[in-house]
Order: C-alpha cells, then sequence, then structure tokens
C-alpha cells in the first residue's frame, strides 16, 4: 500500500496532531497524553508498510514514494520528499522512538502538558522531514526548525541546569547549520553557474561528485558541512553541548536526542559529503577517521569516571557515534554498512538506557550512582532489561551492538594503507583504526558493567532504595520492543543488510568514480555472512 | 532638454502618490487643529485611511511598468522603475503598520495629537521620493524632508527627558551627516560635472579626468550614507535615539527610514558609482563587517528591551550591507546583491515592526514595560502573545521558514555568490550569536513567572498591525514566491535566467 503522499502523510501527521492538541483544555492531562500517543501510535503504523513492503534491490530512491512539487520556483527550490533504503531505516526508528518518547512521558510530565506534547510532536515532524528531504533547502528548513522544539523541551522540563543546556544545545548546533548554510550555497551557486540549472535537488547535485572542476571548491565546502554535521554527531571536539543537553533534557528527549538527532549528523555525511564531494573525503577522510577515534576513547574514558547515571551514558554516546563514524569514513561496503547499522543499535539501545534511568530518576529523583546499589534485588524486571540493553550496548554476539561493531571493524580492516599511519616505517593501514575502535569497546565493557555492578549490585543498604517499586506494566511496554529489537538484529541482521546493500554500494561506487569497480570491500559484504 | 511647464505637469503624474500624501498630511493638520482634543483620535484613523489609500495607486503604477525598465521623469531626476516601486511599497508598509501601533501608544503618553501622524505621512511621502530620486539633489531634499520629521517625532514626548535627549542627538549627527553628504556630493559634482548618477556613472571611471576628487566626495557621501543606515562606526546615536524616542517612532526608524536609507545606496552606489567599485567595495565590506558584529555583541549585554533591538537593528544593517557591496558587482552576482537587499528590507520590516508592536502591547503608564524581564511569563498571561513575540524573534534570529531565513538566505547567498567569503562566515557566526540574545526574551516568556499578574490591555489597531506583521512574517517564510518574483519582476532584466 505504498502510495505517493504517504511520506508527507507520516511527516505531518504529528504536526496536524500538535495543531489539534492547541484546542485542548489545558487541565485535561490525561486526554492530551492519550490523543498524543494516539497520534504517535498512528504515525508509526502508517510508516510501518514503508518497511514491510520495502524493494530490497531498490539502489536509489523509491519512486512509489517520491513526491515532487514547484515550492519556490524563482530560486529553483523545489519540494522533494522520497527515501531510500538509508532513510527509510532512520524514518523507521524516527517514529518508533517518537512513539516510545510520548508513553515514557506519561508519568514524568507533570507540568504544562499540553506545551510539552506539542513540542514533542513537532519535533517529530522536524526529524521526520529531515530524512525524507531530497533538496538541500528543504533538508536545511526542517534541520533547523527541529531546534527550536528541541530547545524548549530542554529548556522548560529540563534538570536543575536546564537553560544553559538548552541554549548551548540551541547555539551549539546553530553555529554549525549556518556555515553548512554557507556550503550549501556555494554548491548551489557553482551548480546554477556550471549548468544554468540553479536547483537543489540532491540528485542533479550529487553529480558533481564526478565534475573535476567542483574539487578545488568542494575543498572547502567539504569543511563547511563537516562542521554541520560534525557537531550534531557530536564528534570529538564539537561534543560538549551533548553532555549538557543529554544530562538536562527530560527522559523523552534525551531519547530522541540521543535516538534521532544524533543519526541525523551521520546520515548527514552519507547522504551529502560522500557521494557528492568523493574526491575531498577521500583526501579529509584520515583527519576525520583521527578525531572519530578520539571521539572513541576520549568519550570512552570520561564515561567511565562519571557520577551521574546520566551523564555516563550521555558520554556513551560520543564514543559510539565515533565508531559509526569510523565505519562511514572506512569508506567501503563494510564500513558504512555497519556505520549504519550502529547508528540505528545505538537508537535503540542509548534510548532504551536513557529510558531506564528515567524510570529511576521518576522514583528517586537523582541519577547519582553513588545514591544506589543492589537494585536487583528490588526490581528484577529492570535489572533483567537494564542487563540486555548494557550488554548489546557493549557488543555481546547474539545482540545487536556486536553486529554493527564487528562490520564496522571488518570496514575499518580494510581502509587503504595510505590513509592509516605509519609507526617507524611500518605501515599500520587500516589495522591501526580498527585497534583503536576495539579499544573503544574494551572500555565501554568496563564502564558499563562497572555501571550495572555499581547500581544493580551490591548491598541494598539505602532505605531510599528499599521501598522502589519495580517497572510498571507501561513501562515493561515501551521496553519490550527495543529489546525484541535488540534480539532481532543481534540474531537475524540481513534483512537489515538487505535494505542497505544496494543504496550502500551505490555510494561506494561514486566515491571510487564511475569507472571503478566496487573492489575488494564487496568480499566481505556482510549479507553473505 | 530644457523642460518646459507643459511637461512637468505631464511628469508630475509619476508623483502622484508622494503629492497626495502630502497632502493628505497637511489637510490632518488642519483637521486636528478644528477638532476638540477629546475626538484626536478620530485623526489617528483619517491618517491611516489616507495613506492606507496610497498603496493600490502605488501598486497600479508598478503594474503599469509590467516588467519593462521605466524611463526618468523630471529630466532624469526621478526615477519610474521596480526598484523603486518595491520599496516605496517597503516604507508604505512601515508607515501603515507605524501607525496603527502609534494610536494605543499615543493613547497611553495621553500625547494624541494631529502633528504625528502627519510627521509620520510627511517622513513617508518623502522617504517614497527617496526610493525614486536619480540625482544626489533630489536626493539630499528628499533625505532632509524625511530627516526633519523624524527629529520632531524623535522628540515628541516633551515631558520626557529620555525623549528630548534622544532628539537632539538624532538631530545634531543627522544635521551633521547631511553636511557631510553635501560636501561629497558638491565634490562629485565639482569633478564630474554633474548631479545626476548616470551621468556621474560616466565620469567616475578609474583613470578618468580629476577621479581623485571623486573618490575623496564618494568617501564623504559613504560615510553619510553610512550615518542614516546606521553601520558602525557611525551608529553612536542610534541606541539613545531608540530607546528616547516613542516606540512607534522607533518602530518606524528602525524600518521605513532604514529601508528608504537603503535603496537611496542602491541607487547611489550601483547607479552613480558601479566604476569606482574598487574604491568603495572595501568601505562598504568593512562597515558591514564592524555593524554586524559590534551590532551583536553589544545587543548581548542589553536589559533594555528597545536598546537590544536597537543593536540589532545595526546588526541587521551590516547584514544588508553586504547585499549592497554584490550589488555593486557586474552581471548576475549583482542583480542577486540587490535583490538581496530589497527582500531582506521587505522582511525586517514587518518582522522588526512586529517585534516592536509587542513591547508597546506591554507598555502601560506606571510601568514602562521596555525591560527584557517585562516580558517574563508573556506565555502565561497571554499565549498568542507570547507566540506572536516567538514569530518575530526567531525570524529575527534566521530560523527558518519564517521571513527572516529568507532574508538571510539572500544577503548570505550575495555573499557567496559574489566571492565575500571572509565576510560570509563573518556574517553566518553573527546570525548564531545574534541568537543568544533574542533567546534571553523568549526564556524570559516561556521559563519565567510572571512579574504582575494584571492583565493587560490592547487595542483593535494594535492587534491588527501585530496579526499582519505576524502573518507577513510566516507567509515570506513558508511562501515567498509571489514577493520574491514581485521583488524581482522588474529589476532583474539583465539576466533572465537563475535567481
Amino acid at each position: 500500500m505504498l502510495f505517493q503522499g504517504l511520506l508527507s502523510l507520516i511527516a505531518y501527521l504529528p504536526l496536524a496532531g500538535a495543531l489539534l492538541l492547541l484546542f485542548f483544555p489545558k487541565d485535561a492531562k490525561k486526554g492530551i497524553a492519550y490523543f498524543a500517543t494516539g497520534v504517535a501510535a498512528l504515525d508509526f503504523l502508517i510508516s510501518l508498510p514503508l518497511f514491510l513492503q520495502w524493494d530490497s534491490s531498490l539502489a536509489g530512491f523509491d519512486e512509489r514514494t517520491i513526491e515532487r512539487l514547484d515550492w519556490i520556483p524563482s530560486i529553483g527550490v523545489q519540494y522533494i520528499f522520497g527515501v531510500d533504503g538509508i532513510s527509510m531505516l532512520f524514518v523507521m526508528l524516527t517514529t518508533l522512538l517518537g512513539l516510545i518518547a510520548v508513553l515514557s512521558s506519561w508519568s514524568a510530565i507533570k507540568e504544562r502538558v499540553k506545551e510539552y506534547y506539542v513540542f514533542l510532536l513537532l519535533l517529530q515532524t522536524g526529524m521526520l522531514g529531515v530524512f525524507m528531504a531530497l533538496d538541500l533547502f528543504l533538508f536545511y528548513v526542517f534541520w533547523e526548525v527541529m531546534l527550536v522544539p528541541m530547545y524548549f523541551l530542554i529548556g522548560i522540563w529540563g534538570g536543575s541546569n536546564k537553560l544553559y543546556a538548552a541554549i548551548k544545545f540551541f547555539l551549539y548546533t546553530l553555529a554549525g547549520s549556518v556555515l553548512m548554510l554557507l556550503g550549501i550555497l556555494a554548491v548551489y551557486f557553482y551548480y546554477g553557474a556550471r549548468t544554468g540549472v540553479y536547483t537543489f535537488d540532491i540528485a542533479l547535485l550529487h553529480t558533481l561528485g564526478a565534475d573535476p572542476g567542483f574539487l578545488a571548491l568542494s575543498k572547502w565546502v567539504f569543511w563547511a558541512f563537516f562542521i554541520g554535521f560534525a557537531i550534531k554527531v557530536p564528534m570529538f571536539p564539537f561534543h560538549t553541548w551533548l553532555p549538557d543537553a543529554h544530562t538536562e533534557a527530560p527522559t523523552a528527549g534525551s531519547v530522541i536526542l540521543a535516538g534521532v538527532l544524533l543519526k541525523m549528523g551521520t546520515y548527514g555525511f552519507v547522504r551529502f559529503s560522500l557521494p557528492m564531494m568523493p574526491e575531498a573525503t577521500k583526501l579529509y577522510a584520515p583527519w576525520v577517521l583521527a578525531l572519530s577515534v578520539i571521539g572513541i576513547i576520549y568519550g570512552a574514558l570520561v564515561a567511565m569516571v562519571q557520577r551521574d547515571w546520566k551523564k555516563l551514558v550521555a558520554y556513551s554516546s560520543v564514543s559510539h557515534l565515533g565508531f559509526c563514524m569510523l565505519g562511514v569514513f572506512a569508506l567501503n561496503v563494510n564500513g558504512i554498512n555497519g556505520g549504519i547499522l550502529q547508528m540505528l543499535n545505538h537508537g535503540l539501545s542509548t534510548g532504551a538506557l536513557f529510558l531506564l534511568v528515567g524510570i529511576v530518576y521518576e522514583r528517586r529523583h537523582t541519577r547519582m550512582i553513588a545514591e544506589f546499589g543492589g537494585l536487583s534485588r528490588q526490581m528484577p524486571v529492570f535489572a533483567t532489561i537494564f542487563m540486555i540493553i548494557t550488554m548489546s550496548s557493549i557488543g555481546l554476539p547474539v545482540l545487536n551492538g556486536f553486529i554493527g561493531e564487528f562490520t564496522i571493524l571488518a570496514g575499518a580492516f580494510l581502509i587503504p594503507p595510505e590513509v592509516g599511519i605509519s609507526v617507524l616505517g611500518w605501515e599500520l593501514g587500516g589495522k591501526f583504526w580498527a585497534v583503536c575502535g576495539v579499544t573503544g569497546i574494551v572500555l565501554g565493557a568496563a564502564y558499563m558493567l562497572w555501571l550495572y555492578q555499581r547500581t544493580m549490585f551490591g548491598p541494598l543498604d539505602n532505605p531510599e532504595n528499599q521501598k522502589l517499586s519495580d517497572c510498571s506494566g507501561r513501562e515493561v511496554l515501551y521496553l519490550a520492543p527495543l529489546v525484541a529489537l535488540c534480539f532481532w538484529i543481534g540474531i537475524y541482521p540481513k534483512p537489515l543488510f538487505n535494505i542497505l546493500d544496494k543504496p550502500v554500494a551505490q555510494i561506494v561506487q561514486q566515491l571510487q568514480g564511475p569507472a571503478a569497480p566496487t573492489g575488494v570491500a564487496e568480499s566481505l559484504t556482510p549479507s553473505r555472512r | 532638454m530644457e523642460p518646459t511647464v507643459a511637461g512637468l505637469l505631464q511628469d508630475s503624474i509619476f508623483i502622484l502618490p508622494e503629492l497626495l500624501l502630502y497632502a493628505f498630511a497637511f489637510l490632518i493638520l488642519i483637521v486636528s487643529a478644528l477638532l476638540p482634543p477629546q475626538d484626536r483620535k478620530m485623526i489617528a484613523w483619517l491618517s491611516l485611511v489616507g495613506t492606507a489609500m496610497i498603496v493600490p495607486m502605488v501598486v497600479r503604477y508598478a503594474r503599469q511598468l509590467e516588467g519593462s525598465a521605466g524611463s526618468p521623469v523630471f529630466s532624469g531626476d526621478v526615477a519610474v522603475d521596480g526598484l523603486g516601486f518595491f520599496f516605496k511599497l517597503i516604507v508604505l508598509a512601515g508607515g501603515l503598520l507605524s501607525i496603527m501601533i502609534s494610536i494605543r501608544y499615543l493613547d497611553i503618553e495621553r500625547m494624541q495629537a494631529g502633528e504625528y501622524y502627519a510627521l509620520i505621512m510627511i517622513a513617508t511621502a518623502s522617504m517614497m521620493f527617496m526610493a525614486s530620486s536619480l540625482s544626489l539633489l533630489m536626493i539630499f531634499v528628499s533625505l532632509e524632508t524625511m530627516a526633519l520629521s523624524v527629529y520632531i517625532l524623535v522628540g515628541f514626548l516633551k515631558e520626557n527627558r529620555k525623549s528630548n535627549e534622544a532628539a537632539l542627538k538624532y538631530f545634531v549627527l543627522g544635521a551633521f551627516s547631511s553636511a557631510i553628504f553635501v560636501y561629497g556630493a558638491s565634490l562629485v559634482y565639482g569633478s564630474t560635472g554633474s548631479l545626476q548618477l548616470d551621468a556621474i556613472a560616466k565620469a567616475a571611471v578609474p583613470g578618468g579626468e580629476g577621479v581623485e576628487l571623486t573618490v575623496v566626495g564618494l568617501i564623504l557621501i559613504t560615510v553619510a550614507l553610512g550615518f542614516k543606515v546606521a553601520a558602525v562606526p557611525f551608529h553612536m546615536y542610534i541606541p539613545d535615539a531608540y530607546e528616547g524616542a516613542p516606540t512607534a517612532v522607533t518602530a518606524f526608524i528602525s524600518t521605513a527610514s532604514k529601508a528608504a536609507a537603503f535603496v537611496v545606496a542602491l541607487r547611489v552606489f550601483v547607479t552613480g558609482f558601479p566604476g569606482l567599485f574598487e574604491y568603495w567595495a572595501p568601505l562598504v565590506a568593512l562597515l558591514s563587517a564592524a555593524s554586524m558584529t559590534l551590532g551583536n555583541v553589544t545587543a548581548i549585554l542589553q536589559d533594555n528591551m528597545k536598546r537590544m533591538l536597537a543593536y540589532s537593528s545595526i546588526a541587521h544593517a551590516g547584514y544588508a550591507l553586504m547585499g549592497l557591496l554584490v550589488a555593486g558587482q557586474p552581471g548576475a552576482a549583482g542583480d542577486f546583491g540587490m535583490k538581496a537587499v530589497g527582500v531582506y528590507m521587505m522582511v525586517y520590516t514587518f518582522m522588526n515592526i512586529g517585534a516592536f508592536g509587542l513591547v508597546i502591547m506591554l507598555r502601560r503608564r506606571d510601568l514602562v514595560g521596555d525591560l527584557v524581564i517585562d516580558f517574563s511569563g508573556l506565555a502565561k498571561r497571554s499565549p498568542v502573545a507570547a507566540f506572536t513575540m516567538l514569530l518575530f524573534l526567531l525570524s529575527l534570529a534566521g530560523i527558518p521558514p519564517l521571513a527572516g531565513f529568507m532574508g538571510k538566505w539572500y544577503l548570505f547567498g550575495a555573499a557567496v555568490r559574489g566571492d565575500w567569503a571572509w565576510l560570509a562566515v563573518l556574517a553566518v557566526i553573527n546570525s548564531a550569536i545574534s541568537l543568544y540574545y533574542y533567546l534571553r526574551v523568549v526564556v524570559c516568556m516561556y521559563l519565567k513567572d510572571p512579574l504582575t499578574d494584571e492583565p493587560f490591555s490592547t487595542s483593535l489597531p494594535l492587534n491588527a498591525a501585530l496579526a499582519i506583521a505576524g502573518v507577513m512574517t510566516v507567509l515570506l517564510g513558508i511562501w515567498p514566491e509571489h514577493f520574491l518574483r514581485l521583488a524581482t519582476f522588474s529589476w532583474s532584466l539583465a539576466s533572465a535566467a537563475g535567481p
């Protein structure tokens, strides 16, 4: 039942829901929460056919869903919505996490309920637009518009230091995106001057990848896009907004931030930087790789010394996203496949981790790790779910994290020697990056298991903790799908790889130029494993 | 060609809207003298109607052009072209909205007076003349007529010391800059032998005879125009003038009068001195860089809403100067720069008047309501008012999909297209900085508790003005095509292709 207009329906349904919510009386708190949940659930349901009926032989965008309208013809802006395998998966992630975020807010949000759900639904529309837009201008509009509801979510319903965190988040990301805007403008005018067609159509702009005249400009444009995306990812050293924003945001905000917002940065690299500026990407890949592995190790080390549960999870995001970037900038099929899969994995497992912190925080109003201990006795269900998610996060086989990390490392090994680093005349090549990545995994296991040990095991000696109640039915309900997906991806990831294979192969081909074959990277296509 | 009386009469038809507006202003003066004081409010409505009637006339004239360049009248002193009509519509919109937000303001200040509206109308008509001036003399005369009316308006709150101080500063510096302008114009006249811009353009070329003198004149004119558009370092009087002036007048001078100054600058630089681009470009680039940086950084420190908006308007002038800079370049880039300035002024007029309108709305006689903290808890007191203000602030910060983003898109685009990379980078960094102080107001509105529970009263014209400004701010962002075409249709004849 894929039809034209489905994407717009998915994207704007939350917006419509938000507008309708405005007519609700302020005090009908329950009704507002139910209605918002209904909207989010409906949105998830209508997005399901995208996944279920996906034609994985598609390399490009699914013509069945593409929508194209003239928007501002006098400057060549079109309204183009469409998804390929990559963005379809992110759309699914967004609708799923959107629903879970709404569900998780029922009891957590007690003040200004109406505004809260309005902003949450608006945010949903903005994020979906980012993943669906195939016109750079449209993409940019969604990319920025989404900052406003997120700003309010952190600023109004956040923790003690919410104002600082909210403003920092907004300013940081805006500073990055306006620089990206300059990059967009440069591409737009270059393409217009060269072809006489002024357009933001991504499919047309991608052809610049094969244009040798674009190389000189693309060396600048690459960095303009890089800053925009890297702040969002966030990559070291642009990550400092993240711990503040993630820690201060309300639970649902953190889930959305970690689960979806960060993915926009990595998605941006995959969608724009790589195919549009292949030469510049290859040229600067070592720098990006270096920042990625610094992020992996630095993030993990900082996470290890956190005393705040939520902050620990936040820093773990820096580390995990570094991993995703390592995969993407391996610039081969395995690396990119793994990078994208790991983004989804991170969305699921870190989303779940934030939800778990939120559950405890709602009961105890503290997130200090030292306050807890022995919770597994009081909250067995919680402890079980937390264990599964912890294992997923550190990459235990049978769970999703392992698949992503393995594929990324397989890609990292194949990074050609000239991109690597030589020590004492020894060309380490891809092995160097892979080794750095593995260090991150080890550290990740350390801080997560230590966290688990400190909170779940040991004596239950804090009297406050002895009164804690276990997960409620609603809480299990919204955690269950995440746990199930972790297992599913861990045990049988083939459907996902099938969906990713073709579009990723196309990106790799664009990277290697039109003539060259896809090369050695093909030999270890994970779907054949 | 010697002008004849018949010819002059024939040409007068093209300045009929301006003449009618002047006539109406004087009529208002007479009527207000005849009316008893308690009926003075009628004058406000009368002037509103009078100014509004001019709008369809101008639209009609613009339509008659049908995309042709149009030939100047009055021996080449007065332009009949798209650029002129477009800016005339902008200043008319600014004038109309200012009158609408004035009515309530003057009630609060108990200063309801016919002169006030008459002066706004005279100033508006003079700005319309500025938009179509093609000679330095014409520019000077219309500029002065406008400025004199505005000096009085700024000092209109006779009892208020700040208003008096503002008017004095505005007057002294305004007169100073006018003198500089005249001096520059006389030097240009001496070396090129003409006051008409197209004749100047022919003589003012690098290596031409006596071009050194022309360059000195050009620099002086640049300084004078720098005063008029409120660019750093000629901005010193702006914060005081904006703070002291009646808020409605501040709204008026920060939008309409700025738009008029920019169209004059476009005419002078682009029509008059394209040959000397290499001389004025670095100057304008420096003015632009200094204005946006200093304006934004200083705005962060302000606690008074009007002062903050004053510094923000300096910053916005800095952005717009980028467009002016690129407009001087030949070919498609120049066209784009022109359009960028036009679009930006249109966008800025609506969003800035809107922001000032909200400041007026919060004002009460005993509680001034000009401080940023006076916006505290506005979302609780009136969600609609808070949301409207949010729209204006986000638009001023350039967040899509609001009007301000379209304006910035054009200006940044102009800088990129004109190869002013450093300026473009500086501009985007500045626009990120500006978000900080706009958000301070948002924080007050949405995250703080109200200082008072008193309901604030508003009025129909103020609400209407805010509604118009709000709708335009959204519309120009989401559905700008129609308005962009308006800005495009007449003055991009040089290059039909491309934006």
